[in-house]
């Protein structure tokens, strides 16, 4: 894969160098930042508003620390995939579109490269984000709740870790296959769908398809629950993020720039 | 421009620079380039010329990979030609429009495209330099999302040149550049001669007149002409004058027009443009048409033959 070092580094560079670097982990911060807060002020809230709405009551469980995960998981996985896909669309797809890529690989680059460093880049920054906002978020849950699931809240982290590099992995692939950033993103969106309906088709579907990792992070908060309980869901979404960065390699290797 | 140096040419062979056999490409139904053989000298400075959407940038594309050729193969510096081929080490690059990473500075991005050919550093460095002040970019400042499409095309060439290249092709290199720009970008393929072939598509026909030693003619996907420029000058020009007249002009050129061995008549502000068939008749039939139709002569002069006449003449034959 030769060229993949420079490409590398100039992809990192490039992320530093403009607001890339701000916008994932700053999103996922925020999320670790005020997902233990809501939760903390969520029964006062519902309160005042019940208060307002006339008189009806709420009946709300005292909240927990793994409530607080929870709802830091929930928005990653909503919120914060989506925002992963916005800012990964284009990826190559830009490349393409503005020429620069020509430079490139009229030079002795393998075109793999090219797809392989983005999709590294990429998931540096997913990575680093969920970091930063796992750090921020287990802060604050220890600093509001008793007894915090350090253990399990990090095997939802490792799980929600390689969701997001799938995820990253999949709007690669689009980028890569697509003419536009905007059919990239249409095509990913609808890649990430397809992943969060699947699982609900069926138990083997939950546990063999890269989808099934959006419930496996909160079943790592069970009781007895370890890592190993999503070992094939694991495999399998790294085995298919593998696949759909060769698959954009060799569709790449093969297009008309 | 600072001259550059260049690189030395120790057991340069004599092999073709170039190569295409039957390459063809087809669009939608369409031929944009249709069964191409071209052979470029190693050395050379060969133009390769044609009306926009001859299929010159098609031509290009192919041989670089960025297109997969319909039918035929070709060769870069004895090598196949493809998005794989080993001659990428060897080859610089400069398409018509350069796009380049907006937040880098010119420096840097000559640096990341030294890299990318597996350069030592220091080789790096030191060529970096050197491609700044030659293209009249050292101590720019500005990252280059800033810079004009001169500096761009300048940073272009820069870019093309960094890896020493055996062969250089460049698309349109001088369309975006002013008079002085353009002198300066045809300076620089003069000097690199010694070293490099240079392979450029343009439709500046001045430009190839300039620093070219041999031309392609492309029309509509179909190669028309491949020669030395002298050698297309005496296949297809033909005799021309150049005269002006105190008065009378118009009419005058009225006149040539219905004549059998008038091949053409252009008016130019108060100048006269014409093209014979038959030189040695011109020579003795316009002067005494002049003096017959009692006009005052202000000039009158055998015309050079010009590269944009043989161009119009082999694209109007084709």
């Amino acid at each position: 894969m030769s060229g993949l070092s420079t490409l590398l580094g100039k992809e990192i560079r490039e992320i530093l160098r403009t607001s890339r670097i701000y916008v994932i982990p700053g999103l996922f911060l925020f999320f670790g930042l005020t997902s233990p807060l809501l939760t903390k002020l969520m029964p006062e809230l519902l309160k005042s508003f019940g208060g307002s709405a006339g008189g009806i009551e709420i009946l709300i469980p005292p909240q927990t620390a793994v409530d607080a995960f929870a709802q830091f998981f929930k928005n990653l996985t909503q919120v914060g995939i989506l925002a992963v896909i916005l800012t990964t669309m284009g990826a190559v797809a830009d490349e393409k579109t503005r020429g620069t890529v020509l430079l490139v690989v009229t030079k002795p680059v393998a075109r793999v490269s090219v797809v392989v460093a983005k999709f590294l880049a990429g998931v540096l920054v997913v990575v680093f984000g969920t970091a930063l906002g796992y750090v921020a978020a287990l802060y604050y849950t220890i600093q509001l709740f008793p007894g915090v699931p350090v253990a399990a809240s990090l095997r939802a982290a490792t799980v929600f870790a390689v969701y997001v590099v799938f995820i990253v992995a999949l709007t690669v692939w689009a980028s890569t296959v697509m003419r536009s950033q905007v059919a990239a993103a249409g095509v990913a969106l609808a890649g990430f769908v397809t992943a969060g309906i699947l699982p609900s088709l069926s138990p083997v579907l939950a546990r063999w398809t890269p989808g099934g990792l959006v419930g496996l992070t909160g079943r790592m908060f069970a009781a007895n629950a370890s890592l190993g309980d999503a070992g094939e869901t694991i495999a399998v979404s790294l085995v298919v993020s593998f696949l759909l960065v060769a698959a954009a390699g060799w569709s790449l290797g093969r297009q008309e720039l | 421009m600072r001259p550059l140096t260049t690189g030395d040419v120790p057991g340069r062979d004599l092999a073709l620079a170039v190569e295409t056999r039957g390459l063809g490409k087809r669009f939608q139904g369409v031929d944009a380039v249709t069964s191409l053989d071209l052979r470029v000298p190693s050395g050379s400075v060969f133009g390769f010329l044609g009306p926009n959407g001859a299929g010159k940038t098609t031509t290009i594309r192919m041989l670089l990979g960025l297109a997969r050729p319909s039918s035929g193969e070709a060769f870069l510096l004895g090598e196949p030609a493809g998005p794989a081929s080993a001659a990428r080490r060897r080859i610089g690059f400069l398409p018509d429009v350069p796009a380049f990473y907006g937040w880098m500075k010119a420096g840097e991005y000559l640096e990341f495209a030294g890299r990318l050919f597996g350069m030592e550093r220091q080789a790096i460095r030191r060529r970096t330099a050197e491609l700044l002040e030659f293209t009249g970019l050292a101590g720019v400042k500005t990252r280059i999302s800033g810079f004009s499409r001169g500096m761009k095309q300048r940073l272009g060439l820069a870019q093309a040149l960094i890896n020493q290249p055996d062969l250089l092709i460049l698309d349109e290199p001088t369309s975006a550049l002013d008079p002085l720009g353009r002198r300066e970008v045809l300076e620089a393929i003069k000097a690199l001669r010694v070293t490099t072939t240079v392979f450029f598509s343009t439709h500046i026909l001045a430009d190839v007149e300039r620093v070219c030693d041999r031309v392609a003619i492309l029309d509509h996907g179909h190669l028309v002409a491949e020669e030395t420029i002298a050698g297309l000058k005496a296949r297809y020009s033909r005799p021309a004058f150049r005269l002006r007249l105190e008065a009378g002009t118009t009419e005058f050129a009225a006149a040539l027009r219905g004549l059998d061995w008038v091949e053409k008549v252009e008016l130019a502000g108060d100048e006269l443009r014409i093209l014979v068939s038959d030189a040695e008749a011109g020579k003795v039939a316009i002067p005494g048409l002049i003096a017959q139709r009692g006009l005052a002569l202000a000039r009158f002069e055998v015309s050079e033959p010009t590269l944009e006449d043989v161009f119009v003449k082999v694209v109007g034959e084709a």
